[in-house]
C-alpha cells in the first residue's frame, strides 16, 4: 500500500488536503471497508478517484458520528490525566496519534524547550544507550535541576514583562539588571507564582536598588498624562497574569466592538476599564536624577492612602492617545468580578484579586501548555474570553462562536489548572507533569494531517528555534564558545541565552560584540519594546547564517579564535572518517546519521587534499539541515 | 474535479508547480495555501487586472512611523512654523522649505493627499492598519497579511530578488496564510549588506560554498522527504537567499557609493532610500519596499534642532530635513533614470497630529480626524492637491475626491494596488475559513467601501 504518495496535479491544494486528511485519518478503516487504497496512483481514473474519496469520506463521518472508542485504546499507556485527555479524544474522533519520538529525538526536543541548549555528544550517547526504564524521568529531573533551566526560563519571563534598558529612559542599565535578578532568583528558587506576581504588581521603591518596581516601569508611557500609563500597566497585568488583553475597553466601550471577538470584553464599558485601571491611581512615580549631569533618572515608586481614578487632565494641552475620559474620580472595581478593596493600598488589594483568581492559574497553565505544545488550549493565549470558558454556559448559538466555547479541551485545561493551584503555584512541577505525558513523547512524523495535528496535538510540532537558541546551538555543536562581557553582570557569558536583555551584548571597546548582535536580530530576537520577536523566517537568515562570521569559521580546525573546536579535536584524532561523521552528526542534530547521510558524506571529495576542511565541511552541511534549526 | 477553493490564489497559468515541489511542499500548499519559492520563479506573462490603473511595477512605501504633524508637513498651516522659517508655494503647494528645502523646489512632481482620515489614535493600531490596511482585530490579525506580501504574492517574480523588501527594521507584519515566501526580507543595515558572499577560502570560496550546498541538498534527510510544512517553508528561504549569492546585481543593490551617501544624507532613512533607488533601477524582482523611518512621535519640542529622546532624534524639524534629503534626492534619481514613471512612491503615518497651538511640552498630540500624505511617480500626477482641511486643520473641509469623504489607508491600499495592476477589490479564503479582503470596508462609523483615488493619477 502506498499512501503517501498524493499526486494533486489535478486536483490542486483543496483536493490535497482531502486526500492527506482522508489517506492519513482513515486508512485503517478504509482497509476495514475494503476500499482500493491505491487512489494516489496517477493512473487511476479521475472519476473513480472522485467516487474513492467520497467513500472515504462518508466512512470517516459515520464513524466520527458514532464516537467509538476503537479498541487499541485503555487508557494504559497514560502517563497522567493529559495523555488520558489528548488520547481519549483522538481515538473518539477516529484521528491516529503519531509513533512515540525515537529516543534521540525526545532527548533534543526536551533539553531545547526545557534549557533552551542542543545535547551534547555525550548526552546523546548515554541516553540512547541506556536500557533504565525510568531514564526519562531522571532526564526532565535532570534538566529541571540545571543551571540552564535558570538562565532559560529567565529569559522565557523576560520575553513576557520586557523590560528592557532600551525602553525609553525609564529603566536603565541598573533597573534592567536588577529585574532580571529578581526573576533570576524566582525561577532558581522554586517560588510560588502568586508571591511573584505579587511583587511586581505591588513593587516599590528606588528602582535602581530593587528589581520589581521596574514592571511598573516599563508601562509607563512617554510624555502622555499619567492615566495612560495607569492604563497601559493595567493592560499588562491582565495581559501577563491573567491571559486576557483589555486594551481595547481603555477607549471605547464594548459594545458595538468586540462581539465578534470577545464577549465578555463586549459586555464591559471604558468606565469598568477606569475602575481596574484605578488600582493604580493611587501609585506615585518621580524621575529622580542620579548625577549632576542627569544623564540618567531612577524611578522612586510610593503609594498613597488618598486619591483615585481622575478624569482631569494634569496639562489640558496635551490629552494624550486615548479619547477624553468623563466623571470620577474613580474607586477600583475588579473588571473580573466585581470586587472592591478591603484596604486603602489599592496595588496590594489588586495582587490579591489578580492572584488568588482562577483565571490567574489558568493563563499561566495555558501559556506554559503553549511553550510545549506549541499551541495554547487557548490560542492566542494572551485572548481568553472569559465568556466562553465554561462548557456548561456556552455563548449563544449565533455566528462567529455559534455556541462554540473557546478551550480546545476545557477539562484539559481545569485539570491543569487545579494541579497548578495545588502545586503552590510552582513553575517545575508543571513543566514535569507536561512533558512527562506520553503525548509529549510523540514524533513529529505523521501520517495524518497537519490540521489534525494541530486540533488534536496527536504529533509534536516542530517549534523553529529562538535567535538565541540558534546561536547557542552553533556554539554547542561546534564548541566553539567565545566570551561575552556585559555591564551589571559579574560572570563572563558565554550563551545568548544568558544575556539580560536584547540590547546586549553592547559594544566593547573592540565592537566584537557586533556580529552577535546582527546575528540575533537577523534571527528575529526582536527589541522587547518597538521590534515584537519573530521566530518565522526569511531569506535574511539563511544569507546571515551562511554568510556572517559567527557560523562558517566555528567549523574550521584550530582557529586564533576557536581553539578547541570540534573539528580540531576531530582533525588530530584517529577516528576512522565513519567515526568522524557519526561524532558531527550527534554534535549538530543529535542522533546518529542514516545510511543515506553517511554514504553520501563519505562520498563528498576531499578539498584541497585536507581532511580537516573534508571534516569542516560536513560540519557545514550538518549545521544548515533544516532539523538542526528547529525544536521537533 | 471538486472545485479549488484556492484557485483565486493559484491562478491556473500564472504559477506551474513541478512534481517535485509538491512532493516537497505539498503539506503546505494543502493546508495553508503556501507556494515555494522554487515555484514563483517559472511564471508566464503577467496581465493587469481588467478596471486597474496599471500605471507602476514598484511601490516605495515610506512609512512615517510615531505620525508626522500633517498642519507643519504637508498641510501645512500659515503661522505653524517659528517666525524665521522659509514658507514657499509653487504649483500651489505651500510647503515649509527650511525643513524641506528639496521638496519645496519639486512641488512639480508632489500629489499632497489632505484629506485623509485615521480610524486609530494609538500607535500600535494606527500602525498595524498602515501595514495591513486592516483594523487590528484580534481574533482575525494572525490571518492578516501586509499590503508588500500581497503584492508579492500578486506580482509575477521578476528577477532574482523577493519581491517584498523591509529597508530600517521590521514590517510589522509578514504574509500571513499567503506563505512565508511572499513575506518580507527585512535587513538590519541598508548600505552596506554584507551577507550574500563570503571569501573564508580565498579565491575559491564561491566554488566552495557550491559543493557544500550541493552536498547539503544530497545529504539532509529533510530535504528529501519533508516532515512537516515548517519545514519545507523554511527551506524554500534556503534556496532564495543561494539565489542571491555571489551575484553582484544583487550585492551592488546594498552596496553604496560615498558620493551618493552625501546627497542622500549618512542618516538610516537616507542609505534606505538609496537602496530602494538600486533596488528599483536593478529591476531585478523588487515589487514592494517598505522603508521605514522612526520617531515622528513628536509630542514635545518639535521645533528644538538636535531634541533627542533616549538619545534618539525626536523633534520634527531634523527629522523632515533627513527625510527631504534622502526623498528628494530619490525622486531626482529615479526621474534621471526614467524609473520614476514606473514607481509609485507613497509617504504617510498612521495619523495626524493636534492642530493650532503647540501643547505645553511645545509639541502635538494625536489625532485621527485628519492626516496627510504624499504620493509621487507611478502615474501619479504632480502639482496636485487632493481635498483640504479646515483652516487650522481639524477636520476634512473638502475631500476632494470621487467618493466625497475622508481618504482611509484602504483608500490608499486600493490606489496602490490598482497602480500595480492588481484587483483591489479581490477576497480570498483564508485557511481558517474567513475571508480576506484586500481593501476591506472602512468601519469609520458610515460603513464606507473603499475606493482607488483615482484623483491622483495624471
Amino acid at each position: 500500500m502506498q499512501l503517501h504518495r498524493v499526486s494533486v496535479s489535478r486536483g490542486g491544494p483543496a483536493a490535497a488536503l482531502l486526500l492527506a486528511f482522508a489517506t492519513g485519518a482513515v486508512a485503517q478503516l478504509a482497509a476495514q471497508s475494503g476500499l482500493p487504497l491505491d487512489i494516489a496512483c496517477p493512473a487511476y481514473p479521475a472519476a473513480m478517484r472522485l467516487r474513492d474519496q467520497t467513500a472515504l469520506a462518508r466512512v470517516q463521518r459515520v464513524n466520527r458520528l458514532q464516537r467509538r472508542v476503537p479498541l487499541d485504546y485503555d487508557g494504559s499507556q497514560d502517563v497522567n490525566f493529559i495523555d488520558t485527555q489528548l488520547f481519549s479524544r483522538m481515538y473518539q474522533d477516529g484521528v491516529p496519534a503519531a509513533d512515540p519520538a525515537t529516543d534521540a529525538e525526545f532527548l533534543r526536543r526536551v533539553t531545547l524547550d526545557l534549557t533552551g541548549h542542543i545535547p551534547s555528544i555525550q548526552q546523546v550517547l548515554d541516553y540512547t544507550s541506556s536500557t533504565d526504564a525510568t531514564k526519562s524521568d531522571a532526564l526532565i529531573d535532570r534538566l529541571l535541576a540545571s543551571n540552564e533551566f535558570v538562565d532559560y526560563w529567565t529569559l522565557w519571563f523576560g520575553n513576557t514583562f520586557q523590560v528592557t534598558s532600551q525602553y525609553y529612559d525609564f529603566i536603565g542599565i541598573p533597573g534592567r539588571t536588577l529585574f532580571y535578578n529578581f526573576v533570576r532568583n524566582f525561577v532558581a528558587s522554586n517560588g510560588s507564582y502568586q508571591d511573584f506576581a505579587t511583587a511586581v504588581i505591588t513593587g516599590a521603591g528606588d528602582t535602581f536598588q530593587n528589581g520589581a518596581p521596574n514592571y511598573v516601569m516599563r508601562g509607563l508611557q512617554y510624555s502622555q498624562p499619567i492615566q495612560d500609563s495607569y492604563d497601559e500597566i493595567t493592560n499588562r497585568v491582565t495581559t501577563h497574569f491573567l491571559g486576557i488583553q483589555t486594551t481595547c475597553i481603555s477607549c471605547h466601550d464594548g459594545r458595538g466592538h468586540l462581539e465578534p471577538i470577545n464577549l465578555f470584553l463586549a459586555s464591559r464599558k471604558r468606565v469598568d476599564f477606569w475602575k481596574q485601571s484605578a488600582f493604580f491611581s493611587r501609585t506615585n512615580i518621580l524621575r529622580e536624577a542620579v548625577d549632576a549631569a542627569a544623564s540618567e533618572k531612577k524611578g522612586i515608586v510610593t503609594d498613597t492612602t488618598s486619591g483615585g481614578y481622575n478624569s482631569v487632565l494634569a496639562d489640558p494641552n496635551n490629552p494624550g492617545p486615548r479619547p477624553a475620559r468623563t466623571g470620577g474620580p474613580y474607586s477600583p472595581v475588579y473588571l473580573f468580578g466585581g470586587q472592591t478593596p478591603l484596604s486603602g493600598n489599592w496595588r496590594q488589594e489588586l495582587a490579591r484579586l489578580v492572584t488568588n483568581d482562577r483565571q490567574f492559574a489558568r493563563a499561566f497553565v495555558n501559556y506554559l501548555w503553549a511553550q510545549f505544545y506549541r499551541i495554547g488550549i487557548v490560542d492566542p493565549p494572551s485572548a481568553f474570553d472569559p465568556a466562553r470558558l465554561d462548557p456548561a454556559n456556552p455563548p449563544p448559538n449565533v455566528p462567529p462562536f455559534n455556541g462554540q466555547i473557546q478551550p480546545s479541551n476545557p477539562a484539559l485545561l481545569e485539570q491543569l489548572t487545579d494541579a497548578f493551584i495545588a502545586s503552590g503555584y510552582q513553575l517545575r512541577p508543571m513543566i514535569r507533569l507536561m512533558v512527562r505525558a506520553r503525548a509529549y513523547h510523540l514524533s513529529s512524523v505523521y501520517s495524518g494531517s497537519s490540521v489534525q495535528a494541530r486540533l488534536y496535538y496527536s504529533k509534536a510540532l516542530p517549534r523553529r528555534l529562538s535567535a538565541e537558541e540558534i546561536y547557542d546551538a552553533v556554539i554547542t555543536a561546534t564548541n566553539t564558545p567565545a566570551a561575552m562581557t556585559v555591564e551589571g553582570i559579574p560572570s563572563t557569558l558565554y550563551y545568548a541565552g544568558q544575556l539580560p536583555d536584547p540590547s546586549e551584548p553592547r559594544s566593547n571597546q573592540l565592537d566584537t560584540y557586533n556580529y552577535i548582535r546582527d546575528f540575533l536580530a537577523a534571527f528575529g530576537r526582536g527589541d522587547w519594546n518597538l521590534i515584537a520577536r519573530d521566530n518565522t523566517s526569511n531569506p535574511v537568515l539563511p544569507l546571515t547564517y551562511m554568510n556572517s562570521d559567527t557560523v562558517t569559521p566555528r567549523t574550521f580546525g584550530n582557529t586564533l579564535f576557536f581553539g578547541n573546536s570540534l573539528v580540531g579535536r576531530l582533525t588530530a584524532s584517529t577516528l576512522s572518517n565513519q567515526d568522524a561523521v557519526t561524532q558531527i552528526a550527534l554534535a549538530t542534530v543529535g542522533r546518529p546519521p542514516t545510511a543515506a547521510e553517511m554514504a553520501t558524506a563519505l562520498a563528498y571529495p576531499v578539498p584541497d587534499s585536507s581532511r580537516e576542511q573534508w571534516l569542516s565541511d560536513i560540519l557545514w552541511v550538518f549545521l544548515n539541515e533544516t532539523e538542526f534549526f528547529f525544536s521537533h | 474535479m471538486r472545485p479549488n477553493s484556492f484557485s483565486v490564489i493559484n491562478r491556473p497559468g500564472r504559477i506551474r508547480i513541478s512534481r517535485r515541489d509538491l512532493l516537497r511542499g505539498f503539506g503546505a500548499l494543502g493546508v495553508l495555501g503556501r507556494l515555494p519559492v522554487a515555484a514563483r520563479a517559472q511564471t508566464s506573462a503577467w496581465t493587469p487586472a481588467p478596471g486597474t490603473r496599471a500605471t507602476a511595477q514598484t511601490c516605495i512605501f515610506i512609512n512615517l512611523l510615531g505620525a508626522p504633524s500633517h498642519v507643519d508637513t504637508f498641510d501645512y498651516k500659515a503661522g505653524n512654523a517659528p517666525a524665521r522659517h522659509n514658507i514657499l508655494t509653487s504649483n500651489g503647494i505651500t510647503l515649509n522649505a527650511t525643513i524641506f528645502p528639496n521638496l519645496s523646489k519639486i512641488t512639480g512632481n508632489l500629489c499632497l493627499l489632505r484629506s485623509m482620515q485615521s480610524v486609530e489614535e494609538a500607535h500600535p493600531r494606527g500602525q498595524w492598519a498602515v501595514h495591513t490596511a486592516h483594523s487590528s482585530n484580534p481574533a482575525v490579525d494572525a490571518q492578516t497579511p501586509h499590503i508588500g506580501a500581497v503584492v508579492a504574492s500578486e506580482l509575477p517574480s521578476a528577477g532574482k530578488f523577493p519581491a517584498f523588501l523591509a529597508l530600517n527594521g521590521n514590517a510589522g507584519q509578514g504574509a500571513a496564510f499567503l506563505g512565508g515566501a511572499y513575506g518580507p526580507t527585512t535587513t538590519a543595515t541598508s548600505c552596506g549588506f554584507p551577507f550574500f558572499q563570503h571569501d573564508f577560502y580565498g579565491p575559491s570560496s564561491q566554488q566552495r560554498f557550491d559543493q557544500k550546498f550541493e552536498l547539503l541538498q544530497a545529504l539532509d534527510p529533510s530535504r528529501a522527504s519533508v516532515p512537516d510544512p515548517a519545514f519545507s517553508d523554511f527551506e524554500a528561504f534556503y534556496d532564495t537567499a543561494r539565489g542571491m549569492m555571489y551575484d553582484p546585481s544583487i550585492g551592488n543593490v546594498f552596496t553604496c557609493a560615498d558620493t551618493d551617501v552625501a546627497r542622500y544624507g549618512n542618516t538610516e532613512i537616507g542609505q534606505a532610500l538609496l537602496v530602494a533607488r538600486q533596488a528599483v533601477q536593478a529591476r531585478n524582482g523588487a515589487r514592494f519596499i517598505h522603508v521605514l523611518h522612526q520617531n515622528w512621535d513628536t509630542h514635545a519640542q518639535m521645533y528644538t534642532r538636535g531634541y533627542r529622546l533616549a538619545g534618539t532624534l525626536a523633534n520634527l524639524w531634523d527629522l523632515a530635513l533627513e527625510l527631504d534629503q534622502g526623498l528628494g534626492a530619490l525622486i531626482a534619481d529615479l526621474q534621471a533614470s526614467g524609473d520614476l514613471a514606473t514607481t509609485l512612491i507613497v509617504v504617510m503615518g498612521e495619523f495626524g497630529r493636534t492642530p493650532g497651538p503647540l501643547n505645553g511640552q511645545a509639541g502635538r498630540d494625536h489625532l485621527k480626524t485628519a492626516m496627510c500624505g504624499l504620493m509621487v511617480g507611478g502615474g501619479v500626477a504632480g502639482g496636485r492637491i487632493i481635498g483640504s482641511t479646515d483652516s487650522i486643520g481639524r477636520l476634512t473641509a473638502n475631500p476632494g475626491w470621487s467618493q466625497n469623504r475622508g481618504i482611509y489607508i484602504q483608500d490608499v491600499a486600493a490606489t496602490i494596488y490598482s497602480a500595480l495592476g492588481i484587483e483591489w477589490t479581490k477576497s480570498i479564503p483564508t485557511p481558517a475559513g474567513g475571508v480576506f479582503q484586500y481593501c476591506p470596508t472602512i468601519s469609520n462609523g458610515a460603513n464606507d467601501t473603499p475606493a482607488p483615488v483615482n484623483e491622483v493619477f495624471a
